[in-house]
């Protein structure tokens, strides 16, 4: 071997053993920030994040948030003028009418045996329909009028038997199935329920209270508190029933509901108009609110396909019951955003005082 | 590195061993040459019923001692054994010249796979299409999908999220197709065979490819075909070192030796000495990605463009020790990888933070073979092989603002997928007559594998009895049934898979070959026990599911029209029809209507017919060749829907390749035109069902070649790849709305025309 392959040889090998250390990363420089940021506690312990345990309501003017376990209730009980029962759109409850039936004690496990081998109060992955859920959209008249459980009438006879599906969506376990059936008492609730087996049922009162929207029950425990006054909150973070499409409903991780039945209203403003940090008071004259549900909902943020993460080129105002209008947005919600799912973390400050 | 020093000792020591044993010996000088007067060099020379080997130089001589007296000379051809009476005394160590009774070009056409032993391509019973030492050479590729690319029937698929690339064989793709290193399956995490990608190019010697079935020999999986990478030999020489070093650009993007493009290093060393014989060699592929963002680049911008390709680096390592007599061959192999992908996925300019992800993969894959030779009648053969593989993800959260990292939490992000295998083949060969060969095989497979959506920690022990014959009723023809049992520890297994391949030698020149097999592909372990539950999603594998399974006609011919010692030309033309059942595919879990799970519910086809020319003439080599293949449309299903049952697409394909042996340099080119791939796309609006043709636009890969020896032991290679420069090929397919549709818009293929630069260094020692 002569010399100049000898050379050769040694470079090649040199070059064949240079490890590779990793470049350091730059560091930027952040603006301050004049805001309150606030991260949404919705992990109950060690559950996945896409399955976060509670249920978050935010209340802006106070920089306050109560978490709340979504499993912890069933049934919510209108606290307004109507005579309204929703189910819990957190935990993915559906509930089916049996038209024919108006005494729990009639209805056997042979009435729920169709329902069981169709799968007809099965909610994810395409199965369900709508008329198995609450409104998942729309005003406030269309979420009254929109629930699977009709206007609980005066006449007791109008008031039919229901079987439901309690939910299981990111839930442990199969919660089970009830019979219920809901009455008037004066001006509040008597409700009746048993698990679908049970030859007796049980009864419980609930007195409306117009402070808060809804008063909950659970199955198991009674009445339990859930929703804080409605007053007290603006936005509430959970996992909660909406639409994959018009006609499948979807229980959505991370969705937002505005508090739109105590008249808090919210508008969506792309950054390509304004951004979050210039958007002042003089600002609102172009903006158009709405109170609707779904105004924030999972716009937010793309939680498939790419790329995944809040969505930054967007923010919301959010106007709450008194006329205060804060601006709003999502600064992370996943580890590819810099965030920890279950964990949200949002921005908000004050625009307008009412 | 242990086991290298300690396979260095070990050869060192029983080196010495032996060469005190051998003294008495007289060495003998001899020559050996091709039926058509040529050298033929590298052949395997051995002294019956001695532990002398020795092999024959590039001139076709050979030394080799040998005691006095009447002793018999073996010469292994590859394909044939000659044997050859010598008399040797202390006056008569030149023997007379032997004259083999192949041609040059049948001892460089020998194919392995599914053969009972080594065989010339001509006389193999099966198709098979092989790539060889000096094709791969010339395309100076960094990896086994950089020499297919320009095969008729290859397509790839590449996952840039993940970083990966699947194949796709003959309009079949990922699990359907086998890859073996020296027949040893190669194991892979998920559906695609990114495994392809993680064996060192260096150390290949050749690929085969058969195409079709060959489930009675290597079981589950071969349904497509098998692509079985042959590795490479200690060689002739007493001492080789040989080296290489390649720079590359990844499109217009360059920086030497780091950073952006590509770059190899290989080093590697054999030796080999009285029938004992050890290779080590090591290898560095770093890919400096393509379209790579900077690194503050926010979310938006990175997601912006799509055919952006990630960084990715490899160290390869691998090792080879054998020995062998005239009667025995033993070896062990050791290959190990690691794997290092980078991942960013931008910076979140609400809170200056930003994803990054490494995937490690390490491999580490053991083989022993081994063959026994008892008598002419009977030979055995055995390998063993174990693989463990796993792949780790790691993932932090980085704060640009505070230059911290925090590792994340979120489900999945900090996992190591752990997947070993073990097999165990033992076959034997027996020459009944002149007519009948038997080969009675068993085969074990242990299957075993954890980690994030997998439930628990399975185990999958496979026991297989097979058996073959050929059979020569005439000279020219032969007839080949083979017949596999299956017993599986978990899933149903097939009770009998049957295949029957025949070759008539129609004229000298005129070979038939057709064949029927039946495929199957065992449910894969991640298949029988995914579990992935969560908010939204209720998905289960299933322990009850049964083997996928085909059935599958080939035909071909073979026209050797011209066999001249400088001129040659070869026509193949080939037909196929694939019929596939009880494909795996997700649907409703019947008990429980919620949940989906995995059934034995899809058809699928593929039909089609390839032809290909081979024409040499002095140094010139030209190849040409095309196909059309049919995949199965599954909206033929749909009633309603009034549409073709295959949807075709063609390919053409042809390389050139001219040597000058003058200045020992060649120009070659390499170039495949893939055409339009149809499909169809479904949408549903108002209830109604339509449907719309949609098609991946066709493309041209073109790689031309310059490799010209610039110094005694240095060839340089330059070259230019992907000369039509194809990034992404269009595609008019529209997003689908559905809950994981990335949308249509362009497939991602490549990162554009590159320019290749490279140094061979070569030295050997006789």
């Amino acid at each position: 071997m002569n010399k100049l392959n000898s050379i050769i040889a040694i470079a090649l090998l040199a070059v064949t053993f240079t490890s590779c250390k990793k470049d350091d990363e730059p560091v930027v420089v952040i603006p301050a920030s004049d805001g309150s940021t606030l991260t949404l506690n919705g992990l109950i312990g060690t559950e996945a994040g896409s399955s976060a345990g509670n249920s978050v309501y935010v209340d802006f003017s106070t920089d306050k948030q109560v978490a709340i376990n979504r499993a912890s209730w069933d049934l919510g009980f209108y606290g307004g003028e109507e005579f309204r029962v929703i189910l819990n759109h957190s935990v993915g409850a559906t509930a089916i009418v049996l038209d024919s039936k108006t005494d729990l004690n009639q209805v056997t496990a042979q009435d729920t045996i169709a329902l069981a081998t169709s799968a007809a109060l099965a909610l994810g992955q395409g199965a369900g329909g709508f008329g198995l859920v609450d409104a998942v959209e729309g005003s406030k008249a269309t979420y009254l009028n929109g629930t699977v459980i009709k206007e609980v009438s005066a006449t007791e006879a109008n008031n039919k038997v229901y079987i439901v599906n309690r939910g299981s969506s990111g839930v442990t376990g199969n919660r089970g199935w009830q019979k219920i059936r809901v009455l008037r008492n004066g001006n509040g609730y008597t409700l009746q329920y048993a698990k679908i087996n049970e030859t007796t049922f049980k009864t419980l009162s609930i007195t409306k209270d117009a402070n808060y929207n809804f008063k909950a029950i659970s199955f198991v425990n009674g009445a339990v508190n859930v929703e804080p006054q409605n007053a007290d909150w603006d936005i509430l973070w959970s996992l909660s029933t909406y639409k994959a499409s018009a006609t499948i409903p979807y229980t959505f991780s991370d969705f937002v509901i505005l508090n739109f039945l105590a008249g808090a209203q919210a508008a969506e403003v792309l950054t390509s108009t304004v951004s979050y940090a210039d958007f002042k008071e003089s600002n609102l004259a172009a903006v158009t609110f709405k109170s609707e549900r779904d105004v924030i909902a999972g716009n937010w943020r793309i939680t498939s396909g790419t790329p995944l993460g809040v969505k930054t080129d967007r923010f919301y105002l959010v106007k709450d019951g008194s006329g205060n209008v804060y601006k709003l947005k999502f600064n992370s919600f996943i580890s590819n955003d810099g965030g920890e799912r279950g964990k949200p973390v949002i921005e908000y400050k004050l625009v307008k005082k009412a | 590195m242990k086991i290298y020093l300690f396979s260095i000792i070990l050869l060192i020591t029983t080196h010495s061993a032996f060469a005190q044993k051998q003294q008495k010996d007289l060495i003998i000088n001899g020559k050996v040459l091709t039926a058509d007067g040529l050298p033929a060099p590298g052949l395997l020379v051995s002294i019956k019923d001695s532990k002398n080997v020795s092999f024959t130089q590039n001139d076709g001589s050979f030394k080799i001692s040998s005691p006095s007296g009447n002793n018999q000379l073996l010469i292994q051809s590859g394909i044939s054994t000659l044997e050859q009476n010598i008399a040797v005394g202390s006056n008569q160590t030149i023997i007379p010249t032997i004259t083999l009774k192949e041609k040059a070009y049948e001892l460089k056409e020998v194919v392995v796979t599914a053969q009972y032993g080594p065989q010339s391509l001509k006389n193999s019973v099966y198709n098979i299409k092989t790539i060889s030492a000096e094709k791969i050479r010339l395309r100076a590729a960094t990896n086994v999908q950089q020499v297919l690319n320009t095969e008729l029937g290859f397509r790839f698929n590449n996952d840039l999220t993940l970083g990966t690339t699947d194949v796709e064989l003959m309009g079949m793709s990922g699990r359907n197709i086998k890859i073996l290193l020296d027949g040893v399956p190669m194991v892979d995490r998920s559906d695609s065979r990114e495994s392809l990608n993680q064996i060192d190019i260096n150390t290949v010697e050749r690929i085969e490819i058969v195409e079709g079935p060959v489930s009675v020999v290597y079981g589950t999986d071969a349904l497509a075909g098998v692509i079985n990478i042959i590795t490479k030999n200690a060689g002739k020489s007493l001492i080789n070192i040989s080296a290489r070093v390649q720079e590359e650009t990844t499109g217009s993007e360059y920086e030497a030796l780091r950073g952006a493009g590509s770059h190899n290093q290989n080093i590697s060393a054999s030796w080999q000495n009285k029938g004992w014989n050890a290779l080590v060699g090591v290898s560095h592929n770093e890919f400096g990605g393509w379209n790579v963002p900077a690194k503050t680049a926010t979310i938006e911008e990175v997601n912006s463009i799509t055919n952006r390709w990630k960084p990715k680096e490899q160290f390869l390592g691998n090792t080879k020790l054998g020995y062998r007599n005239d009667k025995f061959n033993i070896w062990y192999r050791l290959d190990g990888l690691r794997e290092t992908i980078d991942s960013r996925f931008g910076m979140n300019p609400n809170n200056y933070k930003g994803k990054l992800q490494t995937y490690t993969t390490d491999r580490i894959t053991q083989q022993i073979q081994s063959e026994y030779r008892f008598s002419k009648k009977l030979e055995v053969n055995a390998v063993a092989g174990y693989t463990d593989l796993q792949r780790a993800t790691k993932t932090v959260i980085h704060d640009y603002a505070t230059n911290t990292e925090t590792l994340t939490t979120d489900a999945g992000e900090q996992d190591i997928a752990k997947f070993n295998a073990a097999i165990v083949r033992l076959t034997a060969q027996y020459f009944a007559s002149k007519k009948v060969t038997i080969q009675p095989g068993f085969e074990y497979n242990r299957d075993a594998a954890s980690g994030q959506r997998i439930k628990g920690t399975p185990v999958i022990n496979d026991y297989a009895f097979f058996a073959s014959s050929e059979i020569r009723p005439t000279e020219r023809m032969n007839i080949r049934p083979g017949v596999r049992f299956i017993k599986n520890s978990v899933y149903d297994a097939p009770a009998v898979i049957p295949s029957l391949n025949t070759k008539v030698g129609l004229t000298k020149n005129f070979d038939l070959r057709l064949s029927y097999a039946r495929g199957f592909r065992a449910p894969a372990l991640r298949e029988l026990y995914y579990d992935f539950f969560d908010a939204s999603h209720s998905i289960m594998g299933n322990e009850n599911l049964k083997a996928e399974q085909s059935n599958s006609y080939n035909a071909s011919i073979v026209w050797a029209g011209i066999q001249k010692d400088d001129m040659q030309f070869r026509s193949t033309a080939t037909g196929f029809y694939n019929d596939f059942k009880d494909r795996i595919d997700y649907g409703m879990d019947p008990a429980q209507p919620t949940v989906t799970t995995l059934i034995n519910v899809s058809r699928y086809k593929t039909v089609g017919a390839t032809i290909d020319n081979t024409f040499i003439l002095k140094s010139l080599q030209v190849n040409l060749g095309f196909s059309y293949i049919g995949r199965y449309n599954r909206l033929v299903e749909e009633p309603t829907l009034d549409l073709p049952e295959f949807m075709w697409a063609p390919e053409l394909n042809g390389n050139v390749i001219y040597n000058f042996p003058k200045i020992n340099g060649s120009v070659s080119f390499f170039y495949k035109y893939t055409g339009n791939r149809p499909g169809y796309q479904v949408t549903t609006t108002n209830g109604v069902q339509t449907t719309n043709l949609v098609k991946i636009g066709g493309f041209s890969w073109a790689d031309l070649m310059l490799n010209k020896n610039i110094f005694k032991n240095i060839t340089l290679n330059a070259g230019v790849k992907n000369l039509f420069d194809v990034t992404q090929l269009t595609n008019t397919s529209t997003s689908s709305g559905g809950a994981h549709s990335t949308g249509g818009g362009s497939v991602p293929y490549s990162y554009g025309r590159s320019y290749v630069f490279g140094l061979i260094f070569n030295w050997n020692k006789n």
